[in-house]
Parts: structure tokens; C-alpha cells; sequence
């Protein structure tokens, strides 16, 4: 068993404009009262008055520098003002700071995106759009509804990690259809969620990995020539097979909410995903975390011809570690002891080219929510649950 | 090494027409065979039987019935033989065993081999679907292998069995029987070893002979709803190209083999005319379960295709879930499975929700006579994959599935499913049915395939499905990142079938 170790990250505000960068002002209004998002263990990464809710983060570090993408609104108490928003992170002291958010996108007033965006990923490389030469790619959800239902992936570029980021078209780049694969049409789905990227060639091939909530539910790796947004190339699009992670209560156990990274070393893929929620309680989402590996050979092995009827299904699929509530607690304070009830969204802090950052270990950031009905939430906001999300980090050693 | 499941060439065993009594043929408009035939769906079985003017003195080993078999509920026709000596009535019944008989590969018997022919468990014979030949019936075999001591024959009976529930897999609700047998002769042959005939004594010369000269019966008594008829000129015709379809080679597009492509058959058309071809192409096909609507349209991936829709009106409560439409394999060649690593078809959603069908293979296990079950169930749940080729995106992508192919809102393209994918239904491999459960195409031929489809969730959801085919080749699913792994389109367009 792995030894997970907490990174207790202090929280500063100082100096948070240094950090930033680019010198944008900060998202945040300075006259507003800060209201302490509740602890029940580790700190946060970074620290956001609750009424804004820090989800679905996506991190990379590029050189000595992070960059932290997360689904933040805009506006406090205000789920209409969704926005992918990053915030840039310096090490020091051994902890990693990271300064004020800054908005990369947010809802487009009509079209695909204007109910909301959430659930960003960002990748290096080359990128052509309308005459510009772009070295970093996001692919993020839209979708017209508020509540986040039936999205879409879409792209956006920028110069620079923190932007200016410019959406690409007007239209979604997997549009989810929920007859498609559906004889009579979902009522009721996510759509094609929890885009992560890869780099293939660090130019402008890259894995576009994602979640379609079609019948099946399955992950899905899109093979992408991105060189020339004006004009994408589509290469395969590989199902993710689930031989070798389990659920209890399934025999098909998804990726939920996962995202990737690859390791050169060995020409392996590691996933970090949620595992399947017992929750009865809002936020029904997951409390428990699963990193895992698999050989690249995934995405191109096919079991042609006749298999032995006897065989075992191939485990592609092994277990690094997990993550579940108790490990989240804080043993140092007496008011942090039982961890976070609800972790969910995980990613894998890469490199800017969506690689292995560190042979030795794996940084998941992850999501966490006070449950609907916390008594230590404001009484004058009765939605405060949903936003009192916050970002944790914890180190998974390899 | 490729299977050779029902017959092995005789070598040197070269019959001429003219040596034969049994069914030789003068000019085709005056001695042509007796056919029988069942359009619907029989109560029971129905016995066909012939009274020589004369008892026949016994003169040789055993009894040759030379049939052809055009159409049938499943592969092969369960048929029993029987004579008449001395007012007792004799029959064979070799249950769960195999016999030679001997096959022709054209109407004029130029080239022949040894068929193994097999017995079920009911102890009739199976004349397998297409076969042209002689089923040779030793009378050392009657009374279960005892014998009988027969010197005359003074009748003998052919008895077809009507489709009813067997120990067959997919012997379940046959919506029609659809047989038709075409009766050449029968002969009392000496056997020159295993099944090398050598002289004969004929019984009955059916060829040109009037259909008034036999009797047909309800096995169980009354009046019998099949037709005993001449075969016209155009049967005649039919039964040619038929032959000569079954024994040519099957096409092949890329790395595969089409193994059934729903055009009319180029041979069969050249010997009995376009309009025949296309209305034996239209009785191929057999439906279990609840009804469909099918037919054979333009369109699909080229020249026809199968439209196999669900209709809502058609729905009967009481019926099973499913639909099932099944075919035969019209060449002998689309049997051999030997080298291929899945099956392939192409298929067009034209609605804007799923559809999903079934392609259930059907495996003769030659050790046990068994006809075998295999589809994409799986006993522990487990989702299965499958692979796809959009020929008017040239999206390729893989996908799970369950039980049924799913084909996504408006696919049009090719679907390959690697066999690794198949396995027997858990059901099929209780004793009952008696699916041993391991696909080996280097020893046994696939003879069937069946397209089912769940009724509830597909009504009125319309597919179009195009060339059956297997695949040879290794392939990936696009190769935008790495050029040395095939794409699926790269193995139609560029792939071949091993020789």
C-alpha cells in the first residue's frame, strides 16, 4: 500500500498579482465580505470566499511555473456566470502558491456555450486559427442549459497560459446527440463531459480523451490533427476498455469524470477517476478517488479472431492507489478529523504537453462540496452547498 | 488449413449422367423432377411416398435417394426414409450419427465427392441446404442398425419434418416452413466400399414422372398442406444456377470475403433469368419469432441490400421479443470461416435514433451434430467492443455494446466485430441444446447466420444491411498518428484475402 501524503498548502493572498503574470486584474471584486468555505480536512490549494464555487481543476506545470484551470462563477451566489478561470502557481518553501484567478473564458451570450462552461483541459503545442499562430489549446464543456446537462466539447487558443483565449468557431467539436445512440432519445444526461489532453507529437497532434453519457457510458480517445483549427483532422476515435477496474455493483465500470496523462517512460497511460458514488445526498457525486495505469497499447490493441471461451477478460487496467474521504482529514485539527464527504473531479498535475511530471509520484487535485443541508452553511443562502466547492492537492507516491 | 466439413473430393469416382438410372434426364421439358413444396407453416410432418407397379426385387446394399434442397426453415432438412417389404414398413434411424451419401457439384454430375450427411438426434437425416446428391441409405442400418431382411420392395416413403421446436438452437417459432425438395430418384445400389455405388437396380425414376403417381399425407393423417408438383422448366433452371452459385467462389472486397452480398446471383440469373434470380434471392430467408418486414432494395453499399425494419403494426403481444430473420449460405465457399479474424458488415441507419441487430452465427459441430449458437451475450454482463468505419464521414471509431450490434442515428458504413467478441449463450449450452460452446473454424463449417432484433426498442426503425462478409486482416481504428497501423478503410481499400 502506497503512502499518500498530504500537501498542506499554506494560503496567501500576498503578492497574488506578481504571480499572475500577465498583470490582468483579478476576478475577484475587492469590496465583497469573504465567507470561509468549510473545512473538514486538508486545506484548499488555494482559498475563495464560499459563494464561489473551484471545480473540475486541470493543472500543468511548465517549467518552474503552474497553471491551474478550474470552472469558477464570476459573480457570488451566481451559477449563471459559469467561466473557466486560471490562477498562476509559484513554488516556494516547498508549497506551491498560487495568485488571484483570472478568467480565460466564459458563456457566450447565444450559441452552444451559453448556458454554461465547466470542465476545462489545456494542452502545448502548435495551433493555426484565422491567421494566428497559438501555443496552447483548451477543450472545455458548453452547453445551453443552467444546469450543465447536455454539453458539448469545444476548443479555444491562446498565446500564453493565461490568455487571451480565443474561442475557436461557433459551434461545439463533439456535438452530443442524445438520439444517436438512444432509440427513442435520452431524457436526462451529462452529454460529452471531462475533456482531457494529450500532446502526441508536442505540434499539433493530440488525444482529445472524454466522456459520452450515451447508454453505454463509455470514455472515448479521439485521435486529432489540431495543427490548423481552421480545418481539424479526425483520426480514430478509440473506446476506453474497463478490463481491470471494478465498481461494486457493476460489470461495467467507467472512467468516471477521469483524466490522463502519459508516460513516456514505459509508453504508459495513467488515469486518475472517480469512483462509483454511494451518495443519497446532494451532491450526489463520487467520495472516493482511483488513480490507475494502463499500457498505451490500449488505445490500439484489438482481440482479433477467436478468443479461448475459458480465458479470463483481459485486465488492462491496474490500481496505483486510492483516495477516499478519511484520507482527506487533517489530523492536526480536531475540527478536520473525518475528511471531505464528497471528492470528486480529480486530475493529474502534467506537463504542459499533458506528460508524466514526475516519475516518482503522481499530484491529484480534486474537488470537494459541503453536502446540501450543512448546518454550518449560511442560513440566508439556501443553494450555499453548491458554492462551497474548493481544490485540494494530495500526492500519490508511484 | 481450410475445413472440408460435408465432403471429400472421390477421387477417380467420375459418374457419367448416362450410367444412371436415378434421375437421368433426357430433354429438360419432358423429364423433369417432382418437387415439394411448403409455403407456409406446416401443422406436422408430411409423408411423400411412391408404390411401384411391381415390388422391387432387393439387388445390392443399400437404398440411394438422389435430392436436391433448395429452401429450408434452417440449414439442413430433417427428412426419414422408410420401405415397405412384406406389408411392414421398415425406416432409418441412425440418431446423432453421420453417413455418407454422395454430392454433385453440377446438374450434369460430371464431378461428384463423398458427403458426410448427418443424422440428428431424432434419427432423421439432415440433407443439408443446396445439397445435390445421393443419400445413401444401407439396409444394414434399418431397425436402428440391426438389419432387416428385406427381398422386395413394394414402397417407399420420404417424410419431411416440419419445423417445430428441436434441440437446435434456434429452432424456436418458425413463422414458415418455406421447404422445397426436389425428388430425382431412388435406386437399390450395391456399395463398393464406404459410398463408391456400383451397380444399381431402379426403384423409381421421379424425373418426368407425375406427381398424381405418388401419394402425400399428413403424417398424422388428413390431408396434407404442402404440394407435390413437376418442376417447370424454370425450376429446372433455378435449380442449375443454384448449383453452380453454390459451388463458385465467393467475391472478396479488401480483406474480406463477402459471404453474402443480397444481389441477385450472377449465375443463377444466367441460367434462369433475372426475374427468377431475384425471387430466389427473396426466399432465402426465414423469420423466427415475431414478424418483420423485409425485402431485398437498391441501394446499401452496392447493386441490392436487405431493408429490415420492425413494424409497430406487426407487433404480436404474445410473441417473443425478437425478430429473427435467418439465411442459409448460398456458396459453399461462404461455410469455410478457416483464417478470418471477424465478421463484417455494412449497414445503414437511416432514422435519427439507434437501431440495433443481432448477426447470430451458427456453427456445425460436426462431432455432435449440433447445430451451435454464438452472439455477443456474455454470462457475467460484460460489455463487448466493436468497430466502425462511417464510409460518409470516414469516421472510424470503436464502441461498446451488449448482446446487440448497436448502429448509431444515420451510420452509413462497415462494422467489424472480431470473433474474440462471440460466445454461446449460457442457455444454449445446457444439455438440452448442447453447444459445446468453442468456435473452431479449422474444423467445422458456419452455415447460418440469423439477423435478430429486438422488437420494443427498434420499432419502426428501418436498417439497410449490405454485404455479410469476413475479415482477414490485423487492423487499428484510424491511423492518423501512427501510418503502420492499418485503418480499418486502408483494409477494404488496399487489403487482401489470403489465398
Amino acid at each position: 500500500m502506497k503512502k499518500l501524503i498530504c500537501i498542506l498548502m499554506a494560503l496567501t493572498f500576498i503578492c497574488a498579482l506578481a504571480a499572475c503574470g500577465d498583470g490582468n486584474t483579478p476576478d475577484t471584486p475587492e469590496e465583497e465580505t469573504f465567507e470561509s468555505k468549510i473545512f473538514d480536512g486538508i486545506d484548499a490549494v488555494f482559498d475563495e470566499s464560499l459563494g464561489y464555487y473551484n471545480e473540475n481543476p486541470s493543472a500543468f506545470q511548465e517549467g518552474a511555473t503552474r497553471y491551474l484551470y478550474y470552472t469558477r462563477n464570476t459573480v457570488k451566489y451566481d451559477s449563471t456566470t459559469d467561466s473557466i478561470a486560471v490562477r498562476v502557481g509559484t513554488y516556494s518553501n516547498g508549497e506551491w502558491t498560487y495568485g488571484e484567478p483570472q478568467t480565460c473564458i466564459s458563456v457566450s451570450e447565444s450559441g452552444w456555450d451559453s448556458g454554461g462552461v465547466f470542465g476545462a483541459d489545456v494542452v502545448k503545442g502548435t495551433f493555426a486559427y484565422n491567421g494566428e499562430t497559438y501555443s496552447y489549446l483548451m477543450a472545455y464543456c458548453g452547453t445551453t442549459r443552467s444546469d450543465r446537462t447536455d454539453a458539448d466539447i469545444g476548443f479555444a487558443v491562446a498565446k500564453e497560459p493565461t490568455g487571451e483565449w480565443v474561442k475557436v468557431g461557433t459551434e461545439p467539436f463533439i456535438e452530443f446527440n442524445s438520439s444517436e445512440w438512444d432509440s427513442v432519445g435520452l431524457t436526462s444526461y451529462p452529454g460529452a463531459i471531462e475533456p482531457s489532453l494529450i500532446s502526441y507529437d508536442e505540434g499539433g497532434k493530440v488525444y482529445l480523451f472524454y466522456e459520452e453519457s450515451e447508454v453505454f457510458k463509455s470514455n472515448y480517445a479521439v485521435e486529432l490533427d489540431c495543427s490548423n483549427m481552421d480545418s481539424i483532422v479526425r483520426g480514430g476515435r478509440k473506446v476506453i476498455e474497463r478490463g481491470g477496474i471494478s465498481d461494486l455493483g457493476t460489470s461495467n465500470p467507467l472512467l468516471y469524470g477521469a483524466d490522463y496523462v502519459y508516460a513516456e517512460d514505459g509508453d504508459m497511460l495513467y488515469a486518475v477517476r472517480e469512483g462509483r458514488t454511494t451518495a443519497t445526498a446532494n451532491p450526489i457525486v463520487a467520495d472516493e478517488l482511483q488513480a490507475l495505469r494502463s499500457s498505451m497499447d490500449i488505445l490500439d490493441t484489438i482481440d482479433q479472431g477467436v478468443s479461448d471461451p475459458d480465458a479470463e477478460p483481459y485486465e488492462w487496467w491496474s490500481e496505483i492507489d486510492d483516495i477516499s474521504s478519511s484520507d482527506t482529514a487533517d489530523f492536526e485539527s480536531e475540527d478536520r478529523i473525518l475528511g471531505y464527504m464528497r471528492i470528486f473531479s480529480p486530475t493529474i498535475v502534467s506537463n504542459e504537453y499533458g506528460g508524466m511530471l514526475d516519475y516518482a509520484s503522481l499530484e491529484i487535485l480534486f474537488t470537494s462540496q459541503t453536502c446540501e443541508g450543512d448546518s454550518r452553511l449560511p442560513a440566508e443562502h439556501e443553494d450555499a452547498y453548491m458554492f462551497s466547492q474548493m481544490i485540494h492537492s494530495m500526492v500519490i507516491e508511484l | 488449413m481450410k475445413t472440408k466439413a460435408i465432403s471429400v473430393i472421390l477421387g477417380g469416382l467420375v459418374l457419367a449422367a448416362a450410367c444412371f438410372s436415378t434421375g437421368v434426364l433426357g430433354a429438360a421439358a419432358a423429364a423433369q423432377p417432382l418437387v415439394y413444396e411448403a409455403e407456409g407453416k406446416l401443422s406436422g410432418d408430411e409423408q411423400i411416398s411412391y408404390v411401384p407397379d411391381t415390388p422391387v426385387e432387393v439387388d445390392g446394399d443399400a437404398l440411394a435417394v438422389k435430392v436436391f434442397l433448395k429452401n429450408s426453415y434452417w440449414y439442413s432438412l430433417p427428412l426419414s426414409f422408410s420401405v415397405t417389404s412384406g406389408g411392414r414398413e421398415y425406416t432409418w434411424d441412425l440418431g446423432n450419427s453421420t453417413l455418407s451419401g454422395i454430392e454433385y457439384t453440377d446438374a450434369d454430375e460430371s464431378d461428384s465427392s463423398v458427403a458426410t450427411i448427418q443424422w440428428d438426434s431424432n434419427g432423421k437425416v439432415c440433407v443439408p441446404y443446396l445439397f445435390y446428391g445421393e443419400v445413401i441409405l444401407p439396409f444394414s442400418e434399418l431397425n436402428g442398425g440391426a438389419g432387416a431382411d428385406i427381398a422386395l420392395i413394394e414402397e417407399i416413403s420420404v417424410t419431411v419434418t416440419a419445423a417445430v421446436n428441436t434441440d437446435y438452437a434456434s429452432g424456436d417459432s418458425w413463422v414458415a416452413d418455406g421447404i422445397s425438395l426436389y425428388l430425382f430418384g431412388a435406386d437399390c445400389v450395391t456399395l463398393n466400399g464406404e459410398s463408391e455405388i456400383g451397380d444399381r437396380t431402379q426403384i423409381a425414376d421421379f424425373c418426368g414422372m407425375s406427381a398424381d403417381d405418388l401419394t402425400l399425407t399428413a403424417a398424422a393423417g388428413g390431408e396434407a398442406e404442402g404440394a407435390l408438383r413437376s418442376a417447370s422448366d424454370s425450376d429446372y433452371a433455378a435449380f442449375e444456377g443454384l448449383l453452380a452459385q453454390y459451388n463458385s467462389s465467393s467475391e472478396t472486397l479488401g480483406d474480406m470475403k463477402i459471404i453474402e452480398d443480397f444481389d441477385t446471383n450472377d449465375l443463377l440469373a444466367e441460367a434462369a433469368g433475372a426475374e427468377r434470380a431475384a425471387q430466389e434471392l427473396e426466399d432465402i430467408f426465414y423469420m423466427s419469432g415475431q414478424e418483420a418486414d423485409y425485402s431485398i432494395t437498391e441501394g446499401g453499399y452496392s447493386g441490392t441490400a436487405l431493408s429490415y425494419n420492425v413494424d409497430s403494426t406487426m407487433y404480436n403481444p404474445g410473441g417473443n421479443a425478437y425478430a429473427g430473420l435467418h439465411f442459409n449460405f448460398g456458396k459453399k465457399d461462404a461455410t469455410d470461416w478457416s483464417g478470418a479474424n471477424g465478421v463484417a458488415v455494412y449497414a445503414e441507419n437511416t432514422s435519427d435514433h439507434l437501431a440495433s441487430f443481432a448477426i447470430e452465427i451458427f456453427q456445425y459441430n460436426l462431432d455432435t451434430g449440433k447445430l451451435e449458437q454464438y452472439n455477443l451475450n456474455d454470462s457475467a454482463n460484460r460489455y463487448k467492443t466493436l468497430y466502425a468505419y462511417n464510409v460518409e464521414t470516414g469516421e472510424e471509431f470503436s464502441y461498446h455494446t451488449q448482446t446487440y450490434m448497436r448502429v448509431p442515428a444515420n451510420f452509413k458504413g462497415w462494422i467489424r466485430i472480431p470473433f474474440s467478441q462471440y460466445a454461446a449463450p449460457a442457455w444454449s449450452q445446457s444439455a438440452a441444446y448442447g453447444n459445446e460452446g468453442v468456435l473452431d473454424f479449422d474444423r467445422f463449417p458456419v452455415v447460418k447466420v440469423s439477423l435478430t432484433r429486438l422488437f420494443n426498442v427498434n420499432y419502426d426503425i428501418e436498417l439497410i444491411i449490405d454485404d455479410i462478409a469476413l475479415y482477414y486482416g490485423d487492423f487499428s481504428v484510424g491511423n492518423l498518428f501512427d501510418s503502420s497501423k492499418t485503418s480499418i478503410r486502408d483494409c477494404i481499400e488496399n487489403g487482401s484475402v489470403p489465398a
